[in-house]
């Protein structure tokens, strides 16, 4: 899968899962506030991930991502490595 | 408190009193030590009473005397649940009966090799009762937000000696995702409480006993998005020494099937409503559930 296809791909769902206009998904946003994830929001991400692109999310593979551009820089390295 | 803050009144100090009663003198000096405190929330905790009040008076539409008999009893089967759980987690169990209808809903559900979700709110003490979740031989964990006392929790687990539960809390850094996930995946239980949320919280608003309320999103979300099998759980206290449960039947949610977030909160409504109208004493919520 192409990267520009992966990101394609997590936009699609961020706007269909988390009813977000495509225009508010930029690189250097903030997936939790543009999401409007809480706690247990994640949840919807994590199920989404693994639904969509086949691999399994661990907890510590979260805690550097802040922008969509580290979420798009982790899912392409995950897909890469398939 | 307009708003369920995340913290749950009463101190450490106040836990090491009661429990020391308890363990010392039994259960029954647990009980006299609380006429006075209930007396004291009675007369002197108007933003506490006023909420189980309004219930009562506008929800219910009890008399006022009925109200305030309510209220009081309310405050005392509270104290007494307390009481109960601390001494059940302790060991001083033997001198209390329960009944558990629907309790092989439960069995079934371990059976059916999918874990389980038990979702339970602040009314009656169903975590009381929770020892008898030991029969169903899998690891039992509790999802709990991370504002409650850590002091009371810290002495609560040295109360109950061995863990008989797990707690995972709800943490920022999405942990609790993932330790749910992997104990579903495992075929184990995990219990939440569905009514109360933090600020913050996403909520969904239903119906509850014809008024617009919020529930939190987060024990639906998990229930839909993982298909797990859900039981609505509850524990009333019917007399001194007995406690009634129940176990709904299992409910598996699927958005394929048409099930929404909206719908699953609405059946859980509904269910509380209903247990709310049979035992109105036992109503633990003390804020506006209405607030919008």
């Amino acid at each position: 899968m192409e990267t520009a296809e992966i990101i394609e791909k997590i936009n699609h769902f961020m706007v269909e899962e988390f009813e977000v206009e495509l225009g508010t998904i930029t690189p250097q946003a903030n997936l939790r506030e543009t999401l409007q994830l809480d706690s247990l929001d994640y949840i919807d991400l994590v199920v989404v991930i693994e639904s969509n692109f086949g691999f399994k999310v661990k907890a510590e593979d979260f805690t550097g991502i802040i922008t969509f551009q580290d979420f798009y820089n982790y899912v392409i390295a995950k897909v890469g490595k398939q | 408190m307009a708003r369920w803050q995340g913290k749950s009144k009463g101190t450490s100090a106040g836990y090491r009193i009661f429990v020391f009663l308890i363990k010392t003198a039994g259960v029954r000096s647990g009980y006299f030590l609380l006429r006075f405190v209930t007396l004291y929330y009675f007369f002197f905790s108007p933003s506490t009473s006023k909420h189980i009040v309004e219930l009562y008076r506008n929800v219910l539409k009890f008399n006022k005397i009925k109200s305030l008999k309510g209220l009081y009893n309310n405050y005392f089967n509270l104290g007494q649940t307390l009481i109960d759980k601390i001494a059940i987690m302790s060991g001083v169990n033997a001198e209390f009966t329960f009944e558990h209808e629907g309790g092989e809903q439960l069995e079934h559900m371990i059976a059916g090799k999918k874990g389980g979700l038990l979702l339970s709110g602040h009314l009656g003490n169903w975590e009381a009762s929770g020892h008898l979740l030991k029969r169903l031989n899998t690891k039992i964990h509790i999802v709990m937000y991370d504002g409650e006392d850590a002091q009371i929790k810290q002495y609560m687990e040295q109360v109950t000696g061995p863990k008989t539960f797990n707690i995972i809390l709800v943490k920022n850094d999405l942990s609790h995702i993932f330790k749910i996930t992997e104990a579903l995946s495992k075929n184990e239980v995990v219990c939440m409480h569905a009514d109360r949320f933090l600020p913050g919280n996403k909520t969904i608003t239903t119906e509850f006993f014809g008024k617009p309320a919020q529930f939190p999103e987060g024990p639906f979300l998990l229930a839909l998005r993982l298909k797990v099998p859900v039981v609505y759980v509850y524990g009333f206290k019917e007399s001194q020494k007995h406690y009634h449960l129940y176990s709904t039947e299992i409910k598996t949610y699927d958005i394929q099937k048409g099930d929404t977030i909206q719908s699953v909160v609405a059946e859980y409504a509904k269910s509380m409503e209903e247990m709310t109208r049979a035992y109105p004493e036992q109503w633990f919520n003390y804020y506006n559930f209405w607030q919008a």
